[in-house]
């Protein structure tokens, strides 16, 4: 199995990153009708995908915190999970053909039962800067995403973050 | 001439012509005398041999024995008759007889010698002819004795002794009845007897040989006569173990080949080339009645005279005469059977398999029978064995299809029907029962072979064989597409009627609801105009908030006259495209009154220039129902904040959020159900659900979407989707 995150070591910077996810309040339960559900339903809507999540990052783990076409998995290991790879950039991820890209090889999301051939992903931003997680939108074939669409994936995730902040509060 | 003369004369006369040679020797041995004829034995003149020494001319192999001889004639003896060779002139050797005497009164050898060159020859020849028969005799192969007159054995060969183990001695001037088993004494003796009277016999006889074996032989036993008379009897056997052997094997593979034959599970037969039974198996035996006692040498056409030149006859003469294998089905009148042939022809005659297939052939002529009845018919009828595959097709599939049976033939008709809209899991379904030998029936979207898209409804039967398992299926095809349309076009009436009827109640709720609150809003500016100085400045701002409220009633109006000419006629609501501020604006200045009154906050983040595609009365039906709830359901603890806020485009659409900080519901006691049509009012407050149902119906009307999220006490969230 090929791993996309290897170091899942504590250092600074991801003890501040998990403190952060930490500090909202995200059970592990996962929660269909849940305060991301009309989020991710909308985004499949607009995108018109089969698959949208919202997912976080925790130190081992991705949870999946709300989900449309996504019903089996409510946590993966980080290190195969595709969102884990997407925290990593503060732009929003997309593999339009995940079977063209190199760094997907032997990923079992991509090669095994789900078929996942197109993924997008915006991280989940903190107002100081930590990815906690990702609204991210799936297909079972490639897809075009143009450059409105990145805007309105990243619009959904300042949504969340908005929803995280006020339940926060 | 005295008488002594004349007499020598005579005798002089007389060697001159004798064909002997008359010669005199004086006591050493030297010629003194030689007649005439030395020249045509020894190829000598008489002058050549007077004086010379007889040795000269002798073979020397002959000399000692002939000095001996002339040793003993001068002793007087008289030797008339010893051989000795002279080599001729000519160098080779003359056998010469000799009579030879000595006188002492003449002192000379009185000789006379015989040329017997040709008396020794036939001598030789004969000892040779002797010689060869011997060798015959002992050399031969086959044993060989001879038995005497008395019955006694004078004679054996060698290969009687080698392969009796028997010497010589040991049989001779013994009765044969030494080495005979017992069993075959007596019988020799009468061949014996038999061949002293001059009648030869033929026998076979075993004998236990050297090494134990038992050997066959073919004896042959015949007299042996001198002159016509007989001196005794010969006897001449001749092994013949190897080809009673092979006789033997030969027994043993036919014994074998007929088991192999017997162990054939069909029914077999051999002909010979005059149509003669060679052979017969006992299943032959079992389904035809042949039996290989009474039958076998017969002609076929003898035992079952009907068929001479019946359809048997044609094929295995048309195999005869071509060569080749054959085979066939034909009916065997005489035992009601059908058979199934096989036949191949050799150089000997023909082998024939057959087996009974009566069954097979009266399944089939029932499919015939029920075919030709199925071929009359309009509707389809498919044949399939239980595998599903196509047996048959009647001239109904195929003017409904397009396809003829030699298409069809041993494929899934599914194959062939199928097409882009087929409905797959009707198709899977379809196996499966097949499978399970199920009767179904089944409406499909089918394909003919030209391409043309059908509805087909098919009835499948199964049919089952003797043995209670499905042997095929029967499947009935209707051509249902008349049916079908007919059905959607009902279907889509229904439709049309449906949306007619909700677009009516979607008007009735507009004209109930959205035009209630300006028409409730005028009437309250009235009121208080009634009462209001008319010369203070408070006078002028309700004054006009009236004329707003008219305005936008006539507005609304307006819009209704448009919903009006939908459900009139067209079946999509007019688009166009729209700016959202503006129709935003509009809403949210309608309820001006109420958003003062309660100290309302609208926050509208948005520009200009966002453009949807819409129709302008159910864009504004959305945003009027949901601020309008937004104020039913606002919390009491806290003034309302309303945010309007342009979340995004996508390529395709635009994103809007409506929020407010209500007192919200319960999401998941609600569920799916948000948005329905309500029946029953809100016990509290009037009105929600058919706000919320209008939304979503103007909005998927539009092509748009909704979403919405809540939480008790902190406010609900409505995601908008409009399509650009």
């Amino acid at each position: 199995m090929s791993s996309l995150v290897e170091a899942t070591e504590v250092d600074g910077s991801e003890r501040e990153r998990l403190e952060r996810l930490f500090g909202y309040s995200i059970t592990k339960r996962y929660e269909k009708v849940g305060a991301f559900q009309h989020i991710v339903s909308m985004a499949a809507h607009a995108f018109g995908v089969p698959v949208a999540v919202v997912n976080f990052v925790d130190q081992e783990k991705v949870l999946t915190r709300s989900a449309v076409g996504y019903e089996n998995l409510s946590e993966v290991d980080r290190r195969v999970s595709i969102c884990s790879l997407a925290i990593l950039s503060d732009q929003v991820t997309v593999f339009e053909d995940a079977r063209q890209d190199p760094c997907l090889i032997g990923n079992p999301f991509v090669y095994g039962e789900f078929g996942l051939q197109f993924y997008a992903a915006a991280p989940l931003r903190t107002h100081d800067g930590f990815n906690i997680g990702v609204v991210a939108v799936a297909d079972r074939k490639p897809r075009r995403f143009t450059e409105a669409d990145v805007k309105l994936l990243e619009a959904l995730a300042a949504m969340v973050m908005e929803e995280l902040e006020e339940g926060k509060s | 001439m005295t008488e002594t003369e004349s007499s020598e004369s005579v005798w002089e006369k007389m060697a001159q012509v004798s064909l002997d040679m008359l010669c005199t020797f004086d006591r050493e041995g030297r010629f003194i005398h030689v007649s005439k004829a030395s020249k045509s034995i020894l190829g000598y003149e008489m002058q050549e041999l007077v004086g010379h020494h007889y040795t000269e001319f002798l073979n020397p192999d002959d000399s000692p024995m002939t000095e001996e001889i002339t040793g003993q004639v001068l002793k007087g003896a008289k030797m008339t008759n010893f051989e000795n060779c002279f080599i001729h002139r000519e160098g080779y050797l003359v056998p010469l007889h000799w009579s030879t005497v000595w006188s002492e009164e003449d002192q000379a050898f009185f000789a006379v010698a015989r040329d017997v060159t040709e008396r020794k020859t036939s001598r030789l020849k004969l000892e040779e002819s002797e010689q060869r028969y011997r060798s015959l005799f002992e050399n031969n192969p086959d044993l060989i004795f001879v038995e005497s007159k008395e019955g006694l054995i004078i004679s054996v060969n060698n290969s009687f002794c080698d392969t009796l183990n028997l010497s010589k001695e040991e049989v001779l001037d013994l009765p044969a009845s030494v080495f005979l088993p017992a069993d075959m004494i007596s019988a020799n003796k009468m061949y014996w007897e038999q061949a002293l009277l001059g009648v030869r016999s033929r026998f076979d006889l075993e004998l236990k040989t050297n090494n134990q074996q038992r050997k066959v032989f073919d004896v042959i036993k015949f007299p042996v006569a001198v002159n016509g008379e007989v001196i005794g009897v010969q006897t001449i056997a001749k092994d013949i173990t190897p080809v009673i052997r092979s006789f033997e094997t030969i027994q043993q593979q036919a014994k074998k080949l007929n088991t192999i034959f017997e162990s054939i599970t069909d029914a077999f037969i051999m002909l010979d080339r005059d149509w003669r039974l060679t052979y017969i198996n006992s299943e032959a035996k079992r389904l035809v009645q042949l039996d290989k006692e009474r039958h076998t040498g017969k002609s076929l056409w003898e035992v079952f005279p009907e068929q001479e030149g019946g359809d048997f006859h044609q094929n295995y003469q048309r195999s005869f005469d071509t060569g080749q294998a054959t085979s066939f089905t034909a009916y065997f009148k005489e035992r009601n059977l059908w058979l199934q042939v096989k036949a191949f022809p050799s150089p000997e005659g023909i082998s024939i398999y057959f087996d009974d297939v009566t069954g097979q052939v009266e399944s089939r002529q029932e499919l015939e029978k029920l075919s030709l009845v199925a071929s009359s018919t309009d509707n389809g009828v498919v044949i399939t064995n239980a595998a599903g595959l196509v047996e048959w097709v009647n001239g109904g599939f195929t003017r409904m299809t397009g396809y003829t049976l030699e298409e069809m033939y041993s494929r899934m008709p599914s194959d062939l029907l199928r097409g882009i809209e087929t409905d797959e899991e009707a198709i899977y379904e379809l196996r499966q029962k097949v499978s399970l030998g199920l009767a179904f029936s089944i409406q499909l979207i089918s394909y003919r072979k030209s391409g043309e898209k059908f509805w087909v409804s098919m009835d499948i039967t199964p049919i089952y064989g003797e043995s209670g398992e499905v042997n095929r299926f029967i499947a009935i095809l209707k051509d249902i597409t008349f049916r079908k349309e007919a059905e959607a076009d009902l279907l889509k009436l229904t439709q049309d009627l449906y949306k007619q009827n909700s677009d009516l109640q979607q008007f009735t709720y507009i004209v109930s609801h959205n035009l209630r609150a300006p028409v409730a809003n005028a009437m309250g500016l009235a009121t208080i105009l009634a009462k209001t100085d008319k010369a203070s400045a408070q006078f002028d701002n309700m004054l006009s908030y009236l004329g707003q409220s008219v305005r936008r009633l006539d507005s609304l109006l307006r819009d209704m006259n448009t919903i009006l000419s939908i459900r009139e006629g067209k079946a999509e609501p007019e688009s166009d495209e729209i700016d959202l501020l503006p129709i935003v604006e509009q809403v949210v200045s309608s309820f001006q009154d109420q958003l003062l009154a309660c100290g309302a906050r609208i926050r509208k983040e948005m520009g200009h220039g966002v453009t949807v595609k819409a129709n302008k009365a159910y864009l504004y039906s959305v945003f009027h129902n949901l601020l309008s709830n937004a104020i039913k359901y606002r919390s009491e603890e806290r003034g309302l904040e309303v945010r309007i806020q342009h979340v995004g485009d996508s390529s395709k659409g635009v994103m809007v959020s409506f929020s407010d900080n209500g007192i919200g519901f319960d999401l998941e006691r609600a569920g799916g159900d948000v948005f329905r049509l309500y029946k029953r009012f809100h016990s509290e407050r009037q009105g929600r659900g058919i706000g919320l149902y209008l939304v979503k119906a103007h909005l998927e009307a539009m092509g748009g979407h909704v979403e919405v999220t809540s939480s008790v006490g902190s406010g609900t969230k409505f995601l908008i989707y409009l399509i650009k």
